[in-house]
This record gives structure tokens, sequence and C-alpha cells, in this order.
């Protein structure tokens, strides 16, 4: 208790030597006052002398604390020590040289020792403060650039920066630096905090840094602090990742950093590669289907699926009924929009039962297979503008059907195996329409 | 049953604990909250007795692949007599592995006492296929016509060296038995598509090898045990006790199963065991297998051409080629998930005969199903996987002669191929050295093949868990990453 307060008046107590020495130099030099008042000069040195001493011992009282920690701290600790000492040799010297004893000049050489002292002391302790450049912004920010060079690839800068930003150096930085770290620039995150290195490049397991953002969030040591936003899964897996691979502020992003599950969260994705998720981002927009439609539909046996969750459009299939009529696909009309794939395989559905199929016009995937739809059911979906993939597997279209289909603009898969197709009309449609692949199966023996 | 007995079964040690925190917690609440609206203190307890396992339903993101047919080969296929033709091996045949390549790999306790390991030159020759010239071996000559339109992974590695912890770990995620496996996890996640049939069917094949296979391998571990490999007979009648004794009719098996159902639930307000709703789980579906496994089973439809496709062994039940073909048919009737079992690929000696007798019992049917599945419209979206726990070293178990030699375990490199689903058809991905043994190029790790399956079918591998004894459990354990690669 009483330490720590009297530790705290250090930063007061340490501007009295200060403006002692200051005000001696003053006097002696410019103003050459002091000559021939050494009786004065004695009594001057002996207070900034027990002043530098009281600075010195209330600063260590007040590292203690352990709020700081580090090699500026040490610096600071050490060379206001070495200031205290000197200003009481400074005052003995002087009472010495005052007396003849020793030559006039070794009390000035003494002096200016003490001066130089006392100005490294206090830029240091001004360093611990205030943060490191804080004396000479635009000079060390230069630094800070040259070590690091910024570029848009350059992993550290475009990605794992911004987290500590968010995440870290509120608490780290220049005024506020708990444990003595500042994480405002890679240079200080290399430095480390008052217990050592945060980090050991290469492997996370022996990192400071790493271990508590990995520990509970109710441990003493968890970081970021309990109360304070606290890193999103991704960040800590990306801030695991960037140590493993040896920490560097310079590594550029890795190529394959797009299918790299730990950077992918922060980089913009090539649509090309994340297929199936960006796939949703292209999916059409519709309301969400009416629950009583969907609820009256699996009542009536069908297999209704949301295709992912939180999804207006529908997986619909007849995989779990054993009978179907043409009437029967009317209950599909108010969910049309809604249909992304249908699966009506095997049911015993005719032509006429097109006219409600073509009206899904959001519709990717249909399956007719086994079905009794022929040539005239596929002349009605024709305009079915979104329809990727058809499946005709063993039902009676023949070959009229495919000039109906090469006009299709999003088809890309046609399944034809067991139809009236005729292998030259298919062959002719290969051709025609090289765009759409057209399977007519391995096996073609009658 | 006396009170005492009743007391210690109608809960868990778990659930008394997690009741009377609850209670006291409760009682704690309502003197804290005492001054709060009531709909407040509801919405606090509620956050406290929130269910932690719940199952997906719907897949996290659109899926590519609906089901999946896993055509495991059990024993260890070896890479260099398969997919991944090595020049180097037969210039060197009969010299010593180079040091620098064992490094530090581990090597089985069946070649301990070893002192010379011998290259051997792989019991085949090899070709180009494909549109890619994709060097295979003579012993799969019909994979190697399907070659364009499977991806095949010649750099898979895994962590474990015998068989039972390999498969183990390729099946659930872990090497230990206990945890769910692949297709418990999609059963319990995404569930059943075919009301009829159970989502995860497993059927072994006869006449493999000597390697035993535990069921541990398509156990649902701790998830609700209806989600468990539900393994199809390896004979004409693959569900046993399917059929009606005489005397009996179906309806008189729905009032059966009525009554048994309500005395079930009596039990189980006394009880209040999952199991028990597993077993009601468990009856309806054998009833309503009943109907639905005959039209599977029943090969009669099946056109010749069709039957020749998948080989001559096509109708003797129990062979790979009739799980083959029948897997076929339950993914026409959408079962989401059916495992099939080849065993046989274990040579630790005499290898020339096994390998050949091993790639005649499968390559036909397996490149048949890919087939057929394609000509069907039905690849798309089921995804075909073909691999077995680990691959082989190239060198020479045992005594190198001309007419006989043997391959041990090696979980360094090995090769699997995928097909449909969503894979990338006529990719050949990754790459060995020159000796097959360590992966040079595109490491895929058994974790990332798990993440790249559960992306295929939707889900986000590291958001599907299930809590359990404290923690939270996923297929992929603490990592794997879903390879964008090999997506088409």
């Amino acid at each position: 208790m009483i330490p720590e307060f009297l530790g705290r008046l250090h930063p007061l107590v340490l501007h009295i030597p200060i403006g002692v020495y200051v005000l001696i130099f003053i006097l002696q030099y410019p103003m050459r006052r002091l000559r021939d008042r050494d009786d004065i000069l004695h009594s001057v040195l002996i207070i900034g002398a027990l002043s530098a001493v009281a600075a010195a011992g209330l600063g260590w009282l007040l590292s203690l604390e352990g709020d700081h920690a580090g090699d500026t701290l040490e610096w600071h600790r050490w060379l206001g020590v070495a200031f205290a000492v000197s200003s009481v040799l400074l005052a003995v010297i002087h009472l010495f040289a005052a007396k003849g004893k020793i030559p006039r000049n070794a009390y000035h050489t003494a002096f200016f020792i003490n001066l130089t002292l006392m100005t490294l002391a206090g830029h240091n302790g001004g360093n611990l403060t205030h943060g490191e450049g804080y004396l000479l912004p635009s000079f060390t920010q230069q630094d800070v650039s040259k070590e690091v060079p910024v570029d848009s690839s350059a992993l550290f800068h475009s990605i794992v920066m911004p987290v500590l930003e968010r995440k870290c150096v509120t608490c780290h930085e220049a005024g506020k630096t708990k444990g003595g770290l500042r994480m405002d620039g890679y240079a200080r995150l290399l430095k480390g905090g008052k217990h050592g290195p945060i980090f050991v490049a290469g492997d996370p397991m022996n990192s400071e840094m790493i271990r508590r953002i990995h520990l509970p969030i109710d441990d003493e040591k968890h970081m970021p602090p309990a109360k304070k936003p606290q890193l999103t899964a991704a960040e800590t897996a990306l801030l695991h990742w960037w140590v493993l691979n040896g920490a560097s502020a310079t590594m550029r992003l890795p190529a394959d950093a797009a299918s790299n599950d730990t950077l992918n969260p922060f980089i913009k994705v090539d649509a090309a590669i994340m297929d199936p998720l960006t796939v949703m981002d292209t999916l059409p927009s519709v309301a969400m289907p009416d629950s009583t439609v969907l609820r009256s539909l699996k009542t009536a046996g069908w297999s209704v699926r949301p295709i992912a969750q939180g999804s207006a459009l529908l997986d619909l299939s007849a995989v779990n009924m054993s009978a179907l009529s043409d009437k029967d696909l009317d209950a599909l009309i108010p969910i049309t929009a809604n249909i992304l794939w249908l699966d009506l395989s095997g049911m015993p559905i005719t032509d006429a039962s097109m006219s409600v199929v073509a009206r899904c016009k959001n519709m990717r995937r249909l399956s007719l297979k086994g079905t009794r739809v022929g040539t005239e059911g596929i002349r009605k979906i024709v305009g079915l503008t979104s329809l990727q993939q058809l499946n005709l597997v063993n039902t009676s279209a023949d070959d009229a059907v495919l000039p109906l289909l090469g006009n299709l603009p999003a088809l890309d898969r046609i399944y034809a195996w067991q139809t009236l197709i005729t292998p030259s009309a298919a062959e002719q449609f290969r051709q025609q329409s090289p765009r759409i692949r057209l399977e007519t199966g391995f096996n073609v023996k009658p | 049953m006396n009170d005492l007995m009743k007391m210690l079964h109608v809960k868990g040690r778990r659930d008394f604990l997690r009741g009377s925190v609850l209670g006291l917690g409760g009682l704690a609440l309502d003197l804290m909250t005492g001054c709060k609206s009531d709909a407040s203190k509801k919405a606090v307890v509620a956050a406290m007795a929130e269910e932690v396992n719940r199952p997906l339903v719907n897949p996290h993101f659109m899926p590519r692949a609906k089901r999946v047919i896993y055509l495991f080969q059990g024993g260890g296929p070896s890479q260099m007599e398969l997919f991944d033709y090595k020049p180097k091996l037969y210039e060197m045949h009969g010299q010593e592995i180079p040091p620098s390549v064992i490094g530090k790999n581990r090597i089985s306790g069946m070649v301990s006492n070893q002192y010379s390991f011998p290259l051997a030159m792989p019991s085949a020759t090899f070709a180009q296929y494909g549109a890619n010239g994709t060097w295979l071996s003579e012993h799969i000559p019909h994979t190697a016509s399907i070659i364009d339109d499977i991806c095949l992974v010649r750099s898979m590695f895994t962590e474990q060296i015998n068989h039972e912890p390999a498969v183990i770990f390729t099946q659930t995620g872990n090497q230990l038995s206990g945890r769910p496996c692949i297709g418990s996890w999609l059963s319990y996640g995404l569930g059943s598509l075919n009301e009829n049939l159970p989502s995860f069917i497993v059927m072994l094949s006869k006449g493999g090898g000597d390697q035993p296979i535990s069921s541990a391998a398509w156990s649902n571990g701790f998830l609700p045990s209806h989600h468990q490999g539900v393994q199809f007979m390896s004979t004409s009648d693959p569900v046993p006790f399917l059929n009606n004794p005489a005397g009996i009719d179906r309806m008189d098996r729905r009032r059966a199963l009525d009554y048994i159902k309500q005395l079930d639930r009596l039990q189980n307000e006394t009880w209040h065991d999952p199991e028990v709703e597993s077993q009601i789980n468990q009856h309806e579906m054998a009833y309503r297998m009943q109907m639905a496994i005959p039209s599977i089973t029943d090969l009669s439809d099946e056109p010749q051409h069709i039957l020749d496709m998948y080989g001559e062994d096509v109708l003797k039940p129990g062979t790979f080629a009739h799980n083959c073909i029948i897997a076929r048919r339950l993914a026409e009737r959408d079962v989401r998930f059916v495992q099939l079992y080849h065993l046989g690929w274990d040579h630790h000696g005499g290898l020339q005969g096994g390998i050949r007798r091993a790639t005649k019992q499968t390559d036909q049917a397996s490149a048949a199903l890919v087939k057929d599945l394609k000509q069907r419209g039905l690849l798309d979206d089921t995804l075909v996987v073909w691999g077995g726990e680990f691959g082989r070293t190239s060198f020479c178990q045992g005594k190198l002669t001309p007419e006989s030699f043997g391959r041990d375990h090696h979980p360094g490199a090995y090769s699997m191929w995928m097909a449909g689903g969503g894979t990338k058809a006529g990719l050949v991905y990754g790459e060995t050295d020159d000796f097959a043994h360590n992966v040079v190029k595109d490491k895929v790790h058994v974790h990332d093949f798990q993440a790249t399956l559960l992306h295929l079918m939707g889900i986000d591998h590291e958001k599907f868990t299930y809590k359990e004894q404290g923690r939270r459990y996923r297929l992929t354990d603490v990592s794997g990453h879903v390879n964008h690669a090999l997506l088409a």
C-alpha cells in the first residue's frame, strides 16, 4: 500500500533533480553567476543529489508494480540508479574541488557526465510512459516502414496487423502498455513484454501470445481479457497459422490462400474456387415458401428440404411416394418459384403434368427418369431458362426433343440413356451443341 | 423393482448433477430476479437449459453430393501395383531402399527383424490411359477405362500403421474405437432421404482376405444408436427375418408393433433412456424395410447387359460385384450413405497372386458402378470413394524371390480415388517420391479427405459438432482442411 503510493510519486519527484541541474547549468555557464559562490552551489548540489536519490528510489518502487517491462524499463532503471549515484559523487567532487584538493575541471567533467546520465534516464522514462517514437514520431515511423515493406499482398500488413489492431492494440500501445507489451507494429511485437518475447517463430506451442489466446475465457491469463472484445475462431486460427509459418513481416500471401481454410476468411475469394459457397450468392432470391403449403406437401408424401439452412429454395423429391398423378402436381403451384431441384423419378406422370413443371422458372435440376413424359411434355418446358440438368433416362423421349433442348440457355447436361433417341441424332446434337453434354450410356446393347 | 433401483436408474450421475445445479440455480435465480418480469426470468432459465446437440437437418450450404457410396478396400492396397507408377523401382529392383528415403518414418513390427530392405519392382506393367495419359496398372483395366471420370489422389497419408486403428481412423477420424463413423455423422446430421430405408447401410464382401474388420468401423459412437450402419448380410437374404412367418400377415405385425410401442413409451416415462427411442425407431424402420428391401435385392429387373457390366460374380450374394449393384440400387432410392467393405488387400507375401485376385474381384464392378451411376444421371450428386486405410512399402517384406514377395503396411503415402459428387473428374492430384514412400507434393491427410467429403455434402466440418462428456467432437477432430483443388 505505502510502497505503491510512494512509487506513484516518482513521476512528480523525478522533475526536481531535472529542475535543479538545469538551473545549475544555466546559472553556471550562460549566466556565470556561480563562480565564487561555492557555498550556494554546495547546498544546491546536495538538494540535487537528495532529489535524484529520492526519484530513483521511488522509481524502483514503481517498477515493482509491474505495469511495464522490457528493455526500455531496464535501461531506465539502471540509468536512473547511475544518475542518483553520480549526483552524490558530484556533490562530493565539488566539495573537494572547492577546497582546492582536486582541479576544478574534474568538477565540470563530472557535472556534464551527470547531466548526460540524467538526459538518458529521462529519455528512457519518457519512452516508457509515452511510447517509443513519441518524441520524434515521423522519424520512427519511417524506421518501421523500412523494416516492413508495406505491400498489399504482404500477409502481416494486410491480414494479421488489422486483427491485432482490432483486438489487441488498444491495451498494448503507447500510453497503455499493459504487461510492458506493445503490439502496434512488427518491431514492437518482436520485442515482447515484461516476460520477454511473446512468440517463437515457427513454434506456436511455445509462444506465449498463442498460448494466452487459447486459454479458456475464464482463465485470468486469457487474452484478450474477458471483458474486452474477443478474437473470433478464425482470427485465433490466423494468429496461430502466422506464428507457425514463421511469424514473418515480409511473407507474402501464398498462392493457394483462397483454398487455405485459415487465410480464406480474411481475403477476397475468387468466385471460381469457392464454388458451392458462392453459388449460394448467385442463387435467385425468392420469398420464403408458405409453411402451410410445405406441410401439406409433406403430408402428401413429398420429400421437401431447403437446399441449405435458411434458404428459401427447395429440393423436392417424390422418392417416398408410390404414386403421383398429373393432377397431384397442381399442389406445387404455390411454390414453383422456390423449386431448385425437382426429382419426379419413377412417377407415372404424363406430358400433361409438364405445364406445372414449366412454371418452375428457377429450377436447375429436373429428373423425369422413368416417367411417362415424352417429347410433347418436353416441348412445354423449353421456357425453363435456369435449367442446368435434365434427366430423361428411361422415358419415351425421341430425336425430336434434342432440337428443343439445344436452345435452353443454362442447360449443360442431358441424360438420355434408354430413350428413343437414336445414336445418329445424338451425334448430330453433340456437334451442334458442344456446350451441352449428352449422356447416352456406356452400354447401348439392346 | 424396489425404489432404490429406480433411483439408481432413472437418471445418470450427470443428469443428477445437472438437475441439482439447475434446481439450485433456479431457486437462486428466483431470489435474485424476484423483482424482474416473468418473461426475463424464463429467458434466463431457458438459456441455461439450452440443448447443445441438435442435428443439422439441412446442410450449411448448397451441397454438391446428396449421397455417398464408399468402396472401402481393407488391408491396404499397394499403390505401386495400381495407381502410382514408379519406373525407378524396376531399375533398382533388389537394391536396398536408400536410408534417406525411409528417414524417420515408422516401419511396422512385422519387418523389425529384417536387416535388409530391398526394393521390389511392381508386379505389374503400366500404360497410359485417358485424356491426360495417366499411368495405370494392367491389373485395373476397367478403372483405367473411367480414368477421365475419376479424381485420383496419389498423395494420401495417414497416422496409423496397423489395420484396425487405421481403418477406424479413416472412418471415424480417431484411431480408437468409440467415435461415430462418417456414415453415422451424415445420418445424424442430414437424416434420411428415403424414409423406408436406413440412411446408412453397410455391406461386407465375402471371399476377400483373412483380415477381420470390426463393427466399430460403422459404429454410431456417442450419436443416437439408430444412426449406426445397418449391416446387410452377405447372403441371398441380406436382412434376416424380414419375411413374416406363416400365419402372420402385415396387419398382425402392425398391431403387434403398435402394442410394443405403447409398452416402450410407458417404460420410457420411467427410464428416459434415448436407447428406448432408438429401439422404437428401429422397429418402425424394420417394418418399412419389410416392403422396401425385397425390391432392392431382387435383381430380376436388371437387364443382362447391365449385369454383364459388373462382371460374372454379380449374381452371387456377398461378392463385391453383387454389393456394387445393390449399392447402385440403394443410391437410386436415395439412401444417404452406402459403405462397402472389401477385404483382401493385405499382401505381406505372395503379392503377385494376391493383387491379381483382389483386382479381379473389385476392378470391374467398381468401374461399372461409376459408369452405371453416370448413365443414370446419378453421378452428379453421388460421391463414390475407393480406397483403403494405408498403402504399402516399396521395399520387400520377407524374402525377395522372382516368384514371390510381399509388401508391408505403409502409412506415409497411398492412393485413393473419388468419382462424382462434385469432385474434379480426370484430375490426378499429388505426387510421391521415386519410391512411392513419401509424399512430395500436395499432401492430403485423412482429416483433409474427411473435411472435403463433408464439404461436398454441404457441411462445414468445423461447425458440425456433437457435445459428449463435456467436450464437442467432430469427425475431423481438431484438424482437417477442405481441399478445394479436388472440387470441380
